[in-house]
């Protein structure tokens, strides 16, 4: 290689200048062993470039040129054509001569090559900066896409020459360095980065060449790369699955996905990153879902709770699988649960056949515990509210899962329906649960606040609330009027935590029954100074309640006689309280309430007994005050109310020998038996309840009880079915059972039929008709 | 009726028309005197089984119910002067015979499709319940009498008259009254759902808008095992 001529040569010689910057552009490429460029050289390069250029005398190649660009009109047109060419064929010889050294790997060549060639690139298109300037960007905004600047010009003939003859070559080395990564061999990164960005480089935008093109990248390796990965991953993970099995395999996943990720990082283009991670994704995951499904009921029975979270992290972004796992949680609970209350009810069971007690068969409907059953649900969901957080990060998803089985269990159990189709339980037992802690006899322990809880979340799931409310304000009811409650705090504490969950109406009755209770006290208190302490009733407790907020019903069958020494003190009652309310009608409901009685029947010197008795049974008592022996016949005329209900008050004076039936019949009512009260009543107590063993009431009660809850669900349907039809005038059928369901769900689950007969009972009472096309009309 | 009769004079019309129509009101008039209540201006009970025989018509048959129906009468054994001399002398018929006659045609079309026969079924339901407007409900029983006199000679319903049977007897179990709206759902039920598919009632729907005793006979129906599972 000769020196350059120092001279410049003449500017309109193509020629000379090309012979005279054509050793520079060798030493800027670096070939010849790469000598570097001194400042002079690119100097006088630069010049020449110049020079030749800018020269306007060339007229005749000029006119050549343009003739052939068809620029006929334009006096004025640049040079750079021939030179452009020249410099376009050496760059064509130059990359064609690059070869590898001995035993070099190609790629190693190929990169090494690569960083030096876009260096001299970069400053060839300095040295033709004038021509790129002018003559290039002429030829460009005249559509002549195929002229490109010295830069581009460079890479295009590195991408034709070097790059794509040899392109199987240098993928099948970028994909054995990668691999022998993966393979956790140390390899120079470097050399994958570098041989990628170059495809990043040599894509190029014919029409707007300072545009990023991906085009190369995308094509010649993009694809190929995310095939390698998914069948290396592919034939490991069922390799390591296969020998290890689900549980190593997802620690393997959760090491596996973050290193493949951070070593692709560095050599990956932003745009397949996502790409990269779909197809990890797919192969890790995806792919053995079903393997990790077919685990997951597993771990979730042996609480694996690491493993399922590991699980759930994998499956983070596959909405599909964390919905599979959410749905597979769900049914999981709900035969848990299921077993759980299955359980329960058979220990109970297998308790009570086994003592067989007088309590199991008082009440052989409800035979569980309610305070083990609720807490039973509470448990429950309690151990997978924790599974919840522990893992699955509390995700909505499971969240809803969690949810939707609770409302599934907490209503429906072996426990709450015995058989089907009966209606739940839950909501009365968690009544009776909530009535053992406020009960005045009780020895539970635990603290309101936690009672509450318990009852709040029971609550939520519960679906039929108004039975829940209906059961704890009889039960309530029951506690007030047998002086029964443990505190007057507590009650309220109670109440005004479900009052926070619940609509204030939906606590309205129980409100106001407290009132009365407050009411009465104040009335007791008058009556008390009116009658005087000189009365046959040492302490008499008048309630006055509301006719509809509290669950009683006056019965017609409990029509007492009153004996006058009682009657008085019943007058200055009614007065007392028709003074202030004179509007206001009083019934008394005998078969309500109940009476401590002084008997003096005990042997002599030993004090009086005190018989615990109900009203008819105090009437009965009263009567043998005035004569020792009685027909059946005679007692019930003097006592009053129905004969069943006199025979059953009377019944346990008998059983308990308090009164003899002479002679012993099987009939209360035999007329050919007397009846005698005895003189001197033998018991051990001295004080003695009559009331408890008087036969049940439990079966009319519960009649009372689920005809008040009918009754108050159709007056429900039925306004909220006015409602609807008031603002929207007219709805087809399904939209309104729709509105109706959702408008009533807070209450309780309406049924079908029941909203279908509210709304013929409107169209009978013709609030709404209805018209064509199964939709209703409201007829104002 | 004056008034009307005047209208027909101060009508102007042709001489031969008025004399025809007068003529045929005299003997319409002649005819509603024969068998009305000496009382009152109303056919009752007596005249009308009289007059019912007098056409040869059984009063169980579904004749019988045309003729209340085209006669507006507002219940059983009553027909309104009124009523019975307007519709007589509007279709021109003016002795028992063209009487006869006219019914007999009258309730061939009626009884023809389920659109015409619609009118009459409807009719039937206040008929039978009376102007009573504090009732709002007839007796089962009677609904049932009824339902087999106005079906007994429908053409298009014979192919579900089993499953009509058995809804008399759901119906007769369940103890309850009908009620205007059930009695004219019921029809639709019988022309939408019984007769179009008598074995499997596949066109029924219970989240439409059926009266819930159709769901309560349909799910009664499934628990006798009287109907097969639609395929």
């Amino acid at each position: 290689m000769s020196a350059p001529p120092q001279a410049l040569p003449i500017a309109g010689d193509l020629d000379a200048t090309w012979n005279f910057i054509k050793p520079g552009l060798e030493f800027i490429l670096g070939a010849q062993g790469d000598q570097g460029v001194t400042s002079k050289i690119y100097m006088n390069c630069y010049t020449a470039v110049y020079n030749y250029c800018t020269n306007k005398t060339r007229s005749s190649t000029l006119s050549q040129t343009s003739t052939r660009m068809g620029l006929e009109k334009t006096t004025y047109t640049l040079t750079g054509g021939e030179i452009y060419g020249k410099l376009e064929d050496y760059l064509k010889e130059y990359v064609q001569s690059l070869h590898p050294e001995n035993n070099e790997p190609f790629l190693e060549f190929y990169v090494r090559k690569w960083k030096r060639f876009t260096i001299g690139a970069r400053y060839l298109n300095n040295v033709f900066d004038y021509m790129n300037r002018y003559w290039v960007l002429k030829e460009r905004s005249d559509g002549h896409r195929n002229i490109f600047d010295i830069n581009n010009l460079a890479l295009v003939q590195w991408k034709n020459h070097l790059f794509t003859p040899n392109l199987d070559r240098i993928r099948a080395e970028i994909f054995g360095l990668i691999e022998r990564q993966r393979n956790n061999e140390i390899v120079d990164t470097n050399i994958i980065s570098v041989a990628v960005k170059s495809m990043v480089y040599l894509g190029l935008d014919v029409n707007d060449l300072k545009k990023p093109n991906l085009l190369v990248y995308a094509t010649c390796f993009e694809t190929q790369f995310i095939e390698v990965t998914a069948e290396y991953y592919r034939k490991e993970s069922q390799s390591f699955l296969s020998q290890h099995g689900v549980k190593d395999y997802m620690i393997k996943c959760e090491k596996r996905l973050p290193e493949e990720i951070i070593r692709a990082n560095n050599y990956l283009e932003e745009r397949s990153r996502k790409l990269l991670h779909i197809t990890l994704r797919k192969v890790l995951i995806e792919d053995h879902a079903q393997e990790m499904y077919d685990q997951y009921l597993k771990l979730l029975e042996e609480n694996g709770t690491e493993h399922i979270h590991r699980m759930f992290v994998l499956f983070a972004d596959l909405p599909e699988g964390l919905d599979t796992l959410a749905a597979r949680l769900e049914s999981h609970i709900k035969i848990e649960a299921a077993k759980e209350l299955e359980e329960l009810k058979l220990s109970t069971e297998s308790l009570e056949a086994s003592s067989e007690d007088k309590t199991a068969r008082k009440r052989p409907q409800v035979a569980v515990n309610p305070k083990a059953y609720i807490y039973a649900l509470v448990n429950i969901y309690d151990k997978f509210s924790r599974v919840l957080v522990d893992c699955f990060n509390r995700d909505p998803r499971f969240i809803k899962s969690l949810d939707a089985a609770c409302k599934h269990f907490f209503n429906i159990n072996a426990i709450a329906v015995p058989t089907p189709k009966s209606a739940s339980k839950t909501p009365e037992l968690l009544a009776r649960y909530a009535d053992a802690f406020l009960k005045a006899t009780t020895k539970e322990v635990e603290t309101e606040t936690h009672v509450a809880d318990n009852l709040k979340l029971v609550l939520r799931y519960v679906e039929n609330k108004d039975e829940f409310e209906n059961h704890y304000r009889r039960l309530l009811a029951k506690r007030l009027i047998n002086g029964n409650t443990r505190s007057d705090e507590l009650e309220e504490g109670i109440l005004q935590k479900l009052q926070d969950k619940n609509s204030l109406e939906y606590t309205s009755k129980i409100t106001k029954m407290f009132e009365d209770m407050k009411s009465s006290e104040t009335l007791k208190q008058r009556v008390k100074e009116v009658i005087g302490p000189n009365s046959v009733v040492g302490d008499f407790n008048p309630l006055i309640l509301a006719s509809s907020m509290w669950p009683f019903v006056h019965n017609e069958e409990y029509t007492l006689n009153i004996p006058p020494e009682l009657q008085s003190t019943l007058n200055s009652v009614e007065a007392e309280y028709t003074n202030s309310h004179s509007e206001r009608n009083l019934q008394w409901l005998w078969n309500h309430g109940k009476n401590e009685v002084k008997a003096n029947l005990a042997r002599k010197g030993k004090p009086p007994f005190i018989f615990t008795v109900s009203n008819v049974q105090l009437m009965i008592l009263l009567a043998f005050n005035k004569s020792s022996t009685y027909s059946f016949g005679a007692l019930h005329q003097i006592v009053g109310v129905a004969q069943n209900v006199f025979e059953a008050h009377l019944l346990p004076f008998v059983k308990f020998k308090l009164i003899e039936q002479d002679p012993p019949s099987q009939s209360l009512s035999d007329p050919n038996s007397s009846l005698t009260i005895v003189n001197e009543y033998k018991s051990k107590k001295l004080k003695v309840n009559f009331v408890s063993s008087i036969k049940n009431e439990q079966k009319q009660e519960e009649d009372e009880t689920s005809k008040e809850i009918e009754e108050s669900r159709k007056n429900y349907l039925t306004a909220s079915i006015v409602r609807i039809m008031k603002a929207r005038k007219t709805r087809q059928h399904n939209e309104l059972i729709n509105e109706v369901l959702l408008q009533a769900q807070s209450r309780f689950k309406a049924k079908l039929i029941d909203i279908k007969r509210a709304i013929e009972y409107l169209v009978e009472k013709e609030y709404l008709a209805r018209v064509e096309g199964g939709s209703y009309e409201y007829l104002a | 009726l004056e008034q009307a009769v005047s209208d027909y004079y101060s009508g102007g019309a042709s001489s031969t028309v008025s004399g025809n129509l007068k003529a045929s009101l005299g003997a319409v008039t002649a005819i509603f005197d024969k068998y009305k209540d000496p009382q009152s201006e109303i056919i009752l009970i007596d005249g009308t089984l009289s007059y019912l025989e007098d056409l040869g018509i059984d009063p169980e048959d579904c004749l019988s119910l045309t003729l209340s129906y085209i006669l507006n009468s507002p219940q059983t054994g009553e027909f309104h002067r009124k009523d019975f001399v307007d519709y007589w002398t509007q279709a021109g018929v003016s002795s028992l015979t063209e009487m006869k006659e006219h019914l007999q045609n009258t309730h061939t079309q009626l009884i023809a499709s389920p659109e015409t026969f619609v009118k009459l079924y409807n009719y039937v339901f206040g008929f039978v319940k009376g102007p009573d407007r504090q009732l709002k409900m007839i007796d089962a029983q009677d609904a049932i009498s009824y339902w087999r006199l106005l079906f007994a000679q429908c053409s298009f319903l014979t192919s579900c008259s089993e499953r009509f049977e058995q809804w008399y007897t759901f119906v007769e179990q369940s103890g309850r009254g009908i009620t205007k709206d059930l009695w004219e759902m019921f029809f639709k039920f019988l022309v939408d759902v019984l007769s179009t598919d008598p074995v499997h009632l596949s066109s029924y729907d219970e989240m439409s808008a059926w009266h819930s005793m159709m769901d309560e006979y349909v799910e009664w129906l499934e628990d006798n095992n009287l109907l097969e599972a639609s395929a």
